[in-house]
Order: structure tokens, then C-alpha cells, then sequence
């Protein structure tokens, strides 16, 4: 749709390329179709230009749909919505701006659906709740499809209202037809809890609380309604209500179940406990540091989130040495499981994984031997849990569980200094070793209140004093690349209004899947440091090629980077966030000019934008 | 790969002797030669260490084992690699990460003579017994109290 203001990018693209070849852009604007003055559905097969829907003024008993829509984004506590724009959800634009005054939501411009959906990751992380996506639902779907992915396997709440034609009779023309679906979430069905497409606006309203409701109730994933390009602008009765919405509380493991496994822990001579993202809010940080201290258990934290204090003495453990597992929304624990039973020790599990799952993709992970599996959301359990656990607790077992304590505390602060020790080997290297990196940046952090949103370096996790939520959100649910930067300014939006110190240890190639990501934390003065972690090549790929040709025994080491290098001409990324007006510098080979660069950095950060430190690292 | 403990003993063969090998990319490289003799008693031949940097480089095994040896994907090689009889057979045969299916999908991988010669093999492993001890802990700003 397009007004002669807004003009769908897809038009923009036929119209710049229908035209001669070196047509400037500027050129294609114009020639992109006039508006139409009402929508009277074409012919199938029409060749005319698109006839939009045209807004007519409301009478005095209607309002326009999309100010219903935009009233219903408030009562659910949408403060953002993030988008590339395309026309046939420009209804939504209008009306979040002038209606809604461009406040909750407020529009955050997007330059790939991709980074929208990686965007509204990284914030639901932070602030735990989702903003708003908008995308075109087919060809802005096909970019976002990626982002969803990862929501879906991150278990991360996305709510997406996705652009279509729905009547084939409205779509006038070549473009509209091959840019409409009849069943769009089709494409993402099995990476989205829920979807709808539905007819009228009361069908949508309903559709539109629904989605957000089931996207928030563990387990959290993404959601997806279609919004008909013609139906939102048009009006609709001005008494249409906004339907009242209330959360579920999350589910939460049978009593029966959970009091065999206090039983179970308790009775343990060396029980571990394994999480992997079971704390959704900080109070499952606060829980589970109650019930290792309680057992004196050590916590093996997989870090998919902030779920144990990193130096905590109970964080570690050897989880292969256990006869008690407990592991709490763990992901992949069937080699944990596996291991456990070849030593006759009981594995326990509470999980709210099996309350939803495709079959499509591989995320639910090979079938795991559970002793005692408990479906419910593990940090609404884990209170139950406590106070069982509490309830079994003798004299004796106390004296126990100190030494035991005692135990893991001392190997956890070898494991300490272990790793002061390997962070040195190197120290003085160019490229600068990743530690270094890491280690420059903390010392200048640490007395901030700050926020680390990228989680590929794993020298912050050994080495920060990381205690609340917000200080690690763990990596990519897909474990695709692409993530890392739209994520990061997600979450460093969320962070702003708390006013973190948000930081970011980027990777070079994700950096390239998505970099137009910089450009929204520049528009929108999103404070973010960012250092590249630029070891200038895919490096994981690297390893993988250059084995299978070692393996085949051909090529030479001259042919064995091909594919996988990005050098020649090397990247300068100082000067590509500098394009998109983003301060920057470098790049820095040399580690001893780091920390005045980080220094540069933080004071530019704290004036409220984004700040870009190229470092050349180390691969890993 | 076979566990050697070595205790490598590094023998200056030009130069001025046993001191500090100096940093990499220091003048050192380019002028003296190292050997080590493992705890089996068998010498690593001689080799080049700047050769062997270069090698190392060019090889790409910094890719996992860092560009001083430091380790990463790969374990650590620097400073004190594993005895050269170890190393030689790591490299040589690589690791088979799944025996099961006697595949080498993560392990090390086998550098065949056609990509690593024996000679250059001597020389990386100059190199990496060149590298120096790494400043310890205590003395690193950011590391004593992090």
C-alpha cells in the first residue's frame, strides 16, 4: 500500500527495475505507481497498477482499525515496535505515530525483518516481555524466518503482526499476487507457537491478545498474526472494545513429583544441578542460589542465561561424579543422562520443554533417559522444591552437605585461578588474544552497572563477577549467525531507560549478516558499546574445511581458506558504523591501545549513543 | 595420542646459550636453533624457529591452537609442548574424535607430508618450544584481582 508518502519497498524495487538500466533511485520514486483513490478490486492477472486501499474519513460511529489496533499494543504493554516497512501494515505505522503519539509503542525503523525479530530478542531477554514485530508476510517473512528460528529454540517471547492480501479479489496487480499468501505463517508454522489470520477486526483482536498471552507463558516463544492490508484502514464501529487480558500463571510441576525429588536430593551423597536457561526472571536466579546453598549442591550453569552467579562457590561441579542430577530447563542433557545411568545414578528433570514442541526441527534433541521427569516450568517450581527440600533436612545431613560444600567451594576457586593462568598465556599477543580483550573491557566496566549482550567469548563467564539477570543473556537460540549485533541493540534498547552500561563482544561474520542493524542504534541514539572480536575469517568453517581436505589428503595450504576467509580486502569496520554514523576507531592490532580506546568508547556511550571499537583478535 | 610427560630440555645450538627465548616475533627467531629431548629420551631434530612461525602461520593452526600456541578449539601447544614424538604422531595421524565411526568430524586433523614436511614439522616445534612462560597472574594488573 502507499499513499505518495509511504511507498511499499517492494513496489520501489519493481519500479527501479522495470525502469532503464543506471535508473537512480530518485528516478524510481517517481516512477513508482500514483496512488489510488479507492480500492476497487481488479481482475485476476490485472497488469494495472496496484490499486491500495484508500482511507476513507471515518463517520462519526467508526474509527479507523489501526487506532484499535494501536489501543489494543497498549493494553498489553507493547513499548516497541520494531519493523522494516512495507506497505500493507503502513496502516499500523500511521496510527502508532498519530494516534499513538509514537509512544508505547514507540517505532523503531529496521533495515532487514531479520534484525526485527533479532532486535525484539535481545529485549525480551532484558526486559522479559516482547516488543512488537511487524513484517511483510511473505517476502518480509522470508527474511525474518531466520530470527524466528532462533526465537523458537531460545524459547524467547516474539510477537509478530505480519502484512498480507488476504482477498485474492484485492490483489490488482503482478506484484500484490506474488507478494500475497493464503496461509502466510505457513512458512514459520513450525518455529512459532501459534498463529492466526484472521477476517474481521474482532476476529483480530482476539487473535492479537491471544498471541501475546501465549507467546508469555512458559514456554515462551514466538507468535504470529496476519494483518489484512485492507481491512486495517479501513473503519470500524467506534464501540469495538479492546478484550481484557490477564497472564496464567506459569505451570508448575505436580507436588507428587516434586517431592520424590527433594526426597531423592536430599538422600544424595553428591548431587549436581545442571540449568541451562531455567531462570526467566531474577527471581530464578535468587531461587536456585536458595537451593544450592540449602543442598550445598554444585550448580553446572550451560549459560543459555544469567542462572547462577559466576562466583558463587557453588557455581561448578563435576556433573559426571554425581549420583543426583537435577537439571532444570537444561536444552541437551541426553550425553548427561546417558553417562548417569551407566553409573546407576538417578536423573531428574523439570522442564516445561515437552509442553510444547514441533517435529520438524531437531531442537527437542535425541530422547533423554529421565529417572524423574517433571513437567512445569522450572523457576515457578523451584520455591516447591525448596521448601520440600527444607522440610527433609536433619542435623546430620547439614554436617554432610558443609563439608561437601566446602569441597566444590575449593575446586571452584582453583578453577579460578586455573583460568587467571590460561588468560595469560598469550596476554601480550597481536592479533589480542580474546582474554585480553575481555579483560580490558571488564577492568573498566566493573564498577558500572552493566550489561554484557553478546555470548560468544567465553572469558567473561570464566573470569566477570556476573550476578544479575541482565549481565549475560546468553548466545543464539539457532546457533546461526546474525544474531549477535540486531540482539545487542535490542537489548542495549532495553537497557537505556535503566540507564546500563551495555557492552558487547561482537563477532566479525555475524557482524556482516545484519551490519544495517547499526544504523537503527544510530537513528534511534541506542547507547551500546561494541567491540569486534575481528578474526577476520568464519573460522569454525575454516576448521571444518581445511579437516576434510586433511583428511581427503589434496589441496595445499595455500587452497585451504578458500570459502571461509574474510580477508583481502580486509573489513574496515571503523569506517562501515562511521558510514552509518556510528562513532568508531580502528582497527587495533595492538593491546596495549585497547583500554584507552574502551575508555574513548565508554564516554561516548554514556552520552546516550553507540560506539564501535574494531579489535583484530585472536580466532577464539 | 599416546601421553608423553615431557621434560623438555631446550639446548641453544647457536647463540648465546640458555636464557630468555624472548617474545615472539622478537630477533631471536631468526638466528638461533632449538631441540628438545623428551622424557623417552628422543630428541626433536633441529629445526628453524622463525620457519616454523611462519609454517605455523601459514598452516593455519592458529586457527585452533592460537598464533603463540595458546590454545583455543585446540589444546594449548605453548609454552612447553607435549614431547616431540607426541607431537609428531598428533600431527601426523590427527585425532579420531569418534571412534565408533573411526571419522575425524572435530578432532585433529592428519597434516600429511604433503602439507607439513618433516623439516618444517622440526621447525614448528622450534617455534612453539621457543615461546616463552607467560608472565604469571599475579603480576598482570588485570588479572590479580579481577
Amino acid at each position: 500500500m502507499h499513499d505518495g508518502k509511504t511507498i511499499d519497498r517492494r513496489r520501489f524495487l519493481k519500479g527501479a527495475t522495470a525502469g532503464a538500466a543506471g535508473l537512480v533511485a530518485q528516478n524510481a520514486l517517481a516512477q513508482a505507481p500514483a496512488p489510488a483513490q479507492a480500492s476497487q478490486g481488479g481482475a485476476a492477472g490485472s497488469n494495472e497498477s496496484a490499486p491500495s486501499p484508500a482511507p476513507a474519513t471515518p463517520a462519526a460511529n467508526e474509527r479507523p482499525a489501526s487506532d484499535f489496533m494501536v489501543d489494543v499494543f497498549k493494553s498489553l504493554g507493547i513499548d516497541y515496535a520494531m519493523a522494516m516497512p512495507a506497505g500493507n501494515f503502513a496502516g499500523i505505522i500511521e496510527s502508532v505515530v498519530h494516534y499513538g503519539g509514537n509512544r508505547n509503542p514507540e517505532w523503531l525503523t529496521c533495515m532487514n525483518e531479520e534484525s526485527s525479530v533479532e532486535m525484539a530478542i535481545g529485549y525480551a531477554k532484558i526486559e522479559g516481555k516482547p516488543a512488537l514485530v511487524c513484517a511483510h508476510a511473505t517476502v518480509g517473512l522470508q527474511h525474518a524466518a531466520m530470527g524466528i528460528y532462533d526465537a523458537w529454540c531460545d524459547r524467547v517471547p516474539v510477537y509478530m503482526m505480519l502484512g498480507n492480501t488476504q482477498d485474492s479479489a484485492e490483489r490488482n496487480d503482478p506484484i500484490t499476487w506474488v507478494h500475497s499468501a493464503n496461509d502466510p505463517c505457513a512458512l514459520v508454522r513450525d518455529m512459532t507457537k501459534w498463529d492466526d489470520n484472521p477476517i474481521s477486526m474482532v476476529g483480530w483482536a482476539d487473535a492479537a491478545v491471544r498471541a501475546y498471552r501465549i507467546a508469555m507463558t512458559p514456554p515462551y516463544g514466538p507468535t504470529a498474526v496476519v494483518v489484512d492490508e485492507h481491512r486495517h484502514v479501513s473503519n470500524i464501529p467506534a464501540t469495538l472494545r479492546v478484550p481484557s487480558f490477564t497472564m496464567p500463571a506459569a505451570p508448575q510441576g505436580a507436588i507428587e513429583a516434586v517431592r520424590e525429588a527433594a526426597k531423592l536430593l536430599v538422600a544424595a551423597q553428591n548431587p549436581v544441578i545442571i540449568t541451562g536457561q531455567h531462570a526467566r526472571t531474577p527471581a530464578g536466579i535468587a531461587s536456585l542460589v536458595e537451593l544450592a546453598d540449602t543442598l550445598q549442591a554444585g550448580v553446572v550453569d550451560r549459560k543459555r542465561r544469567m542462572n547462577f552467579p559466576t562466583r558463587h562457590p557453588l557455581n561448578g561441579g563435576q556433573a559426571g561424579q554425581a549420583d543426583v542430577v537435577l537439571a532444570l530447563e537444561a536444552g541437551y542433557i541426553t550425553g548427561d543422562a546417558q553417562a548417569a545411568r551407566q553409573r546407576n545414578a538417578k536423573v531428574i528433570s523439570i522442564s516445561t520443554n515437552e509442553l510444547f514442541l514441533k517435529s520438524n526441527y531437531g531442537d527437542q534433541y535425541r530422547f533423554a533417559e529421565i529417572d524423574l521427569p517433571i513437567t512445569g516450568d522450572a523457576e515457578a517450581t523451584l520455591p516447591t522444591l525448596i521448601e520440600e527440600v527444607k522440610k527433609l533436612m536433619t542435623a546430620d545431613r547439614r554436617r554432610l552437605f558443609q563439608e561437601r560444600g566446602a569441597k566444590i567451594a575449593a575446586a571452584n576457586k582453583a578453577a579460578f585461578e586455573r583460568a587467571k593462568q590460561e588468560a595469560a598465556l598469550g596476554w601480550d599477543a597481536s592479533p589480542i588474544s580474546t582474554a585480553r580483550l575481555s579483560m580490558e573491557l571488564w577492568n573498566q566496566i566493573r564498577n558500572e552497572d552493566w550489561s554484557l549482550v553478546t555470548g560468544w567469548v567465553n572469558w567473561p563467564l570464566r573470569l566477570w563477577n556476573m550476578e544479575k539477570h541482565y549481565q549475560y543473556i546468553g548466545r543464539s537460540g539457532g546457533e546461526a549467525i546474525g544474531y549477535h549485533l540486531p540482539a545487542s541493540i535490542g537489548a542495549a534498547l532495553a537497557n537505556r531507560k535503566h540507564g546500563r552500561l551495555t557492552v558487547a563482544i561482537q563477532p566479525d561474520g555475524d557482524f556482516m549478516v545484519a551490519n544495517g542493524a547499526l544504523w537503527t542504534a544510530a537513528h534511534h541514539r541506542i547507547p551500546l558499546l561494541i567491540v569486534m572480536q575481528n578474526n577476520r575469517a568464519y573460522h569454525q568453517d575454516f576448521m571444518d574445511a581445511q579437516r576434510i581436505a586433511l583428511v581427503r589428503n589434496r589441496g595445499s595450504l595455500d587452497t585451504m581458506a578458500i570459502g571461509t576467509e574474510i580477508t583481502n580486502p580486509n573489513i574496515d569496520y571503523a569506517k562501515l558504523a562511521q558510514s552509518m554514523g556510528v562513532a568508531a576507531e580502528g582497527p587495533i592490532t595492538n593491546p596495549n591501545d585497547l583500554a584507552a580506546a574502551i575508555r574513548r568508547g565508554i564516554q561516548v556511550v554514556k552520552r546516550g549513543e553507540p560506539y564501535l571499537i574494531d579489535a583484530v583478535t585472536q580466532p577464539r | 595420542m599416546k601421553r608423553l610427560v615431557g621434560a623438555v630440555i631446550f639446548v641453544m645450538l647457536t647463540g648465546s646459550g640458555i636464557g630468555d627465548p624472548g617474545s615472539v616475533g622478537s630477533p631471536f627467531f631468526g638466528s638461533r636453533f632449538i631441540a628438545s629431548v623428551d622424557a623417552q629420551g628422543s630428541s626433536a631434530p633441529a629445526g628453524d624457529a622463525e620457519n616454523g612461525k611462519a609454517v605455523f602461520l601459514k598452516a593455519r593452526c592458529f586457527s585452533c591452537h592460537g598464533t603463540v600456541g595458546q590454545g583455543g578449539p585446540g589444546g594449548r601447544l605453548a609454552p612447553k609442548p607435549p614431547a616431540f614424538a607426541a607431537f609428531r604422531t598428533f600431527v601426523r595421524q590427527g585425532k579420531v574424535n569418534s571412534p565408533a565411526t573411526n571419522r575425524n568430524w572435530a578432532g585433529m586433523p592428519p597434516f600429511s607430508t604433503k602439507f607439513i614436511s618433516d623439516a618444517e614439522l622440526a621447525d614448528i616445534y622450534a617455534y612453539l618450544t621457543s615461546i616463552p612462560e607467560p608472565p604469571a597472574p599475579a603480576t598482570i594488573a588485570l588479572l590479580a584481582q579481577p
